[in-house]
């Protein structure tokens, strides 16, 4: 069986959360004996060093993308693969030679060029079933991100909102990261939900440990034995959470305590109004690392005395949450950020708190406790956020789907 | 009993006429060291540790001469036996006063500020040098006398003049301390436990930053430093501490230490200094003044309000031309003036003498300035305190004040007080009492009578008191 995995990331070398969930999606389906073939369209000023042979670079020169709406690349990248004539001679040429038995999408943003391809095949051609691969509830989250009160803005979240129960109402297994998001889908898949699969497959993670050498040079490296821990990736909602939680200031820190913030996330701490507003208290209050390795992270994640997840916004859940339950250190959370998590505010390591004011003084309480030793019979929790575990509803679905002759129609 | 320990870092590097927190310190430090027998007086050194001065070094820095120093490298060395007891600069300090002679001639001017910059921070760093090896030099020749107990107390310092407080003992951080670190006492109580009493003048670079240049996030951390160290602060107006409660809330911080309002003393009154005893320039600077003016004495700085007064002072001289009175300003420049200046300097009400500008006065000619003035004005935007006003009142002078809390609360609800902004208030008022004398002399017996006037050591005990009673 062939499985064509669509994305608008290469998946070769996952960083981020989408990559990572892709990636996984992609091992989770060859472990299952599928032989998947990715392909990523994407800007070609973006992820230059990744992109590997089949992958397409689309163009700069098309003149659908929108300096006005740098928020919605994603949604414009679809449209363009499936309207720029070389983008979409060479998308074609690809399926037109895989002949797959699956298309699977991660995120919506890619459907605009495979329902054309879907709709030019010839009509006595076996149709492949299709898989949407939900991150979020896209336009909702577009509609967090942006101000929507722009006309452009408004517009383009109302094309994102479209795309998405386009592709719901088509798709004959939908994979969802929350059950609320699953609830969503169904919703938008209307009528034709009585006609398809929903699963949710929470994030996770894949296993990890930082070794004693590793963890030695990043006490070192910091000065210090633990610290508090903020990992984020440059998504503007990243930094807004942050202050979100712990504004008017860092106040509530002794001089000798900082924050560590890893990730591309630090590089947009700064440039918060509210950091600004009291920049001389905050500054000596923060130590932003910028991008770390995975062994960094890995070392920066178990020395940590509380790991701090200050999300406000988004759909999905976070991998950075599972990440953060995995080690067993002290997790500090919005009931945001454990979404898709089940019970997890109960696991004896998470704190919850959804205001600022008790954020803080949660975290101030965290910070003079003694060292946390990892709580008994950890491992039964860690291993609820692994991906073996929450990948595992989706085993033999897909086999399911391709077994089961017309179990999804529609026009196509 | 508790030992005290005086942080004296302010004072040791402050070799001009005291301002305000300079005088506080110091005075502080006076009463401790002829009240408080054992008191410790440290200075912080550049690697943040305070270190112990000598009890010459204390008085020679507390002594009124130390202020009138014209250099700022340090203390008059140690006279040597059989030496000259004229002050002698050492070969480090010629060699600084060469440096400054021919910098400017060697390097390009667009390098020399910088440099400038760094010679101070190492003159600060020599001059702190030779103090403390003259402290370890004087600790060590006490040492032989000394017997040491089987069980000793806890010692002021150990042998290399770092103090070492206990946590029953009190450190008085209340100088400049965002120039010299507060970081330096956090860091000491944390190694020591020492109860620490830190000061909030006020805070008027945070809430008001645009009189304080780009000093609002420098107080900023300063204050938050000292919410995670002091044991208490000591307001000096009940203003002052509800702004800093006002600060701690704004910005978060979730333990507040306790704040006490201990009022500042009111500033001697120079009552018997006669006027032979003043220099030539200030006799004529007397002369000119006269008798019967307006005197404000504040730094010149946009706070300070002084554009009102020469809004004011225009006014009367275009009413009343040679016949106008006139306005004594005295205070050194401040911040961002400079226009102000130019704009009063032009002015014809300047230029016909009818505004009278004074720097760098003695307390003696003040003292006459004060005595021979209709009143005194204090139309400043906002204050932490206001000692000119208070000290116009100790010398038994209606004050016409502007009507910010501070203010109401120094002048015990003694003068006239009105919007800072409200020229016909303060035109008409300023006209009102600069006429009518009997009015005047009325509002002055009634201060005499009723203004309770707070000594130096009234301060240091009640200051003192307040440290004593922390739990």
């Amino acid at each position: 069986m062939r499985l064509a995995q669509l994305s608008i990331y290469p998946l070769g070398e996952p960083r981020h959360g989408g990559q990572l969930r892709g990636a996984a999606l992609r091992d989770f389906y060859r472990a299952q004996g599928i032989e998947v073939h990715g392909l990523a369209a994407m800007h070609e000023d973006a992820y230059r060093n990744e992109r590997r042979g089949e992958d397409i670079a689309l163009p700069a020169a098309w003149p659908g993308w929108r300096a006005d709406l740098p928020r919605f690349a994603d949604l414009q990248s679809g449209a363009c693969l499936a309207s720029e004539a070389g983008a979409w001679r060479r998308f074609k040429a690809w399926l037109d030679a895989l002949q797959p038995d699956v298309i699977a999408l991660e995120q919506p943003w890619l459907w605009p060029a495979v329902e054309r391809w879907l709709d030019a095949r010839p009509a006595q051609a076996a149709r492949p079933r299709l898989v949407y691969s939900s991150q979020n509830i896209e336009w909702r989250l577009k509609r967090d991100e942006v101000d929507a009160r722009q006309p452009a803005q408004r517009q383009a979240i109302a094309e994102v909102e479209a795309l998405e129960r386009s592709l719901a109402r088509q798709a004959d297994l939908l994979i969802a990261c929350t059950d609320a998001d699953l609830a969503a889908l169904r919703d938008m898949a209307g009528e034709h939900a009585a006609r398809a699969r929903f699963i949710t497959a929470p994030n996770a993670i894949a296993p990890f440990q930082a070794s004693p050498q590793r963890a030695a040079a990043m006490r070192k490296r910091l000065g210090r034995t633990h610290w508090p821990l903020f990992v984020g990736s440059a998504h503007p909602p990243n930094a807004s959470g942050f202050w979100d939680m712990l504004a008017p200031s860092l106040a509530f820190l002794r001089p000798d305590e900082q924050i560590i913030v890893a990730g591309g996330v630090s590089h947009l701490i700064r440039g918060d109004r509210r950091y600004q507003d009291w920049s001389g208290i905050n500054e000596p209050r923060l130590a932003l690392l910028g991008e770390v390795t995975r062994e960094e992270l890995s070392a920066l994640l178990y020395g940590a005395s509380v790991i701090v997840l200050p999300i406000t916004t988004g759909g999905g859940s976070n991998l950075k949450t599972a990440e953060a339950i995995y080690t067993g250190r002290p997790v500090l959370a919005t009931p945001h950020a454990l979404r898709g998590y089940g019970h997890a505010g109960q696991w004896p390591t998470v704190h919850v708190a959804d205001t600022a004011a008790d954020f803080r003084r949660v975290l101030r309480d965290l910070m003079d406790r003694p060292p946390a030793a990892e709580p008994p019979a950890y491992a039964a929790i860690r291993a609820r956020v692994t991906w073996d575990r929450t990948l595992a509803a989706l085993d033999g679905t897909i086999a399911a789907l391709t077994a089961a002759e017309g179990a999804a129609t529609g026009p196509r | 009993m508790s030992r005290l320990y005086i942080d004296l870092t302010t004072s040791v590097r402050w070799r001009r006429p005291p301002v305000g927190i300079v005088r506080v310190e110091r005075e502080f430090a006076r009463y401790c060291l002829e009240h408080e027998p054992g008191s410790v007086f440290c200075e912080v050194d550049g690697g943040g540790i305070y270190r112990a001065l000598s009890a010459r070094q204390v008085r020679e820095v507390l002594d009124d001469a130390w202020c009138k120093a014209p250099t700022a490298a340090a203390p008059t060395p140690v006279p040597q036996a059989g030496a000259p007891t004229a002050p002698t600069r050492t070969r480090m300090q010629r060699f600084f006063d060469w440096l400054a002679w021919w910098g400017p001639r060697l390097v390009p001017a667009a390098v020399w500020p910088l440099l400038q910059d760094l010679g101070r921070v190492l003159v600060a760093h020599h001059g702190a040098w030779l103090r403390h090896r003259e402290a370890r030099r004087a600790a060590a020749a006490a040492a032989p006398a000394a017997t040491t107990p089987t069980t000793s107390p806890p010692t002021p310092a150990a042998n290399d003049g770092a103090i070492a407080p206990g946590p029953d003992d009190l450190f008085f951080s209340i100088g400049l301390q965002w120039h010299h670190g507060a970081i330096h006492a956090w860091r000491l109580k944390r190694k020591t436990g020492v109860r620490v009493i830190e000061a909030c003048f006020d805070t008027i670079p945070i809430d008001y930053p645009e009189y304080a240049g780009s000093a609002r996030q420098t107080f900023a951390e300063h204050f938050t430093l000292i919410a995670h160290t002091a044991n208490m602060v000591f307001a000096i107006s009940n203003t002052s501490a509800e702004d800093l409660r006002g600060f701690y809330e704004r910005v978060g911080v979730l333990r507040q230490p306790p704040i006490r309002t201990v009022y500042l003393a009111t500033p001697d009154v120079q009552a018997d200094a006669p006027i032979a005893a003043l220099d030539d320039a200030e006799r004529g600077a007397l002369a000119q003044a006269g008798t019967g003016f307006a005197l404000y004495v504040s730094t010149f700085e946009t706070r300070k309000n002084h554009r009102l007064l020469l809004q004011v002072w225009k006014d009367l001289y275009r009413e009343r031309g040679a016949a106008c009175p006139l306005l004594v300003v005295v205070g050194m420049f401040g911040w961002g003036v400079n226009d102000l200046r130019e704009e009063m300097q032009a002015s014809e009400v300047f230029t016909a003498g009818h505004i009278l500008m004074l720097h760098d006065v003695s307390d003696a000619l003040l003292g006459h300035l004060y005595r021979q003035c209709a009143f005194t004005v204090f139309p400043s935007f906002y204050e932490g305190w206001g000692l000119a006003a208070t000290e116009s009142l100790a010398y038994g002078k209606l004050a016409l004040v502007s009507d910010v809390p501070a203010l109401r609360e120094a002048t015990q609800g003694l003068c006239p007080a009105m919007h800072p902004l409200d020229f016909p208030a303060w035109r008409g008022q300023i006209a009102t009492w600069l006429d009518d004398a009997p009015a005047r002399e009325a509002a002055e017996a009634r201060i005499r009578a009723s203004y309770v006037p707070r000594h130096w050591r009234d301060f240091a005990r009640d200051l003192l008191a307040a440290a004593r009673s922390l739990a």
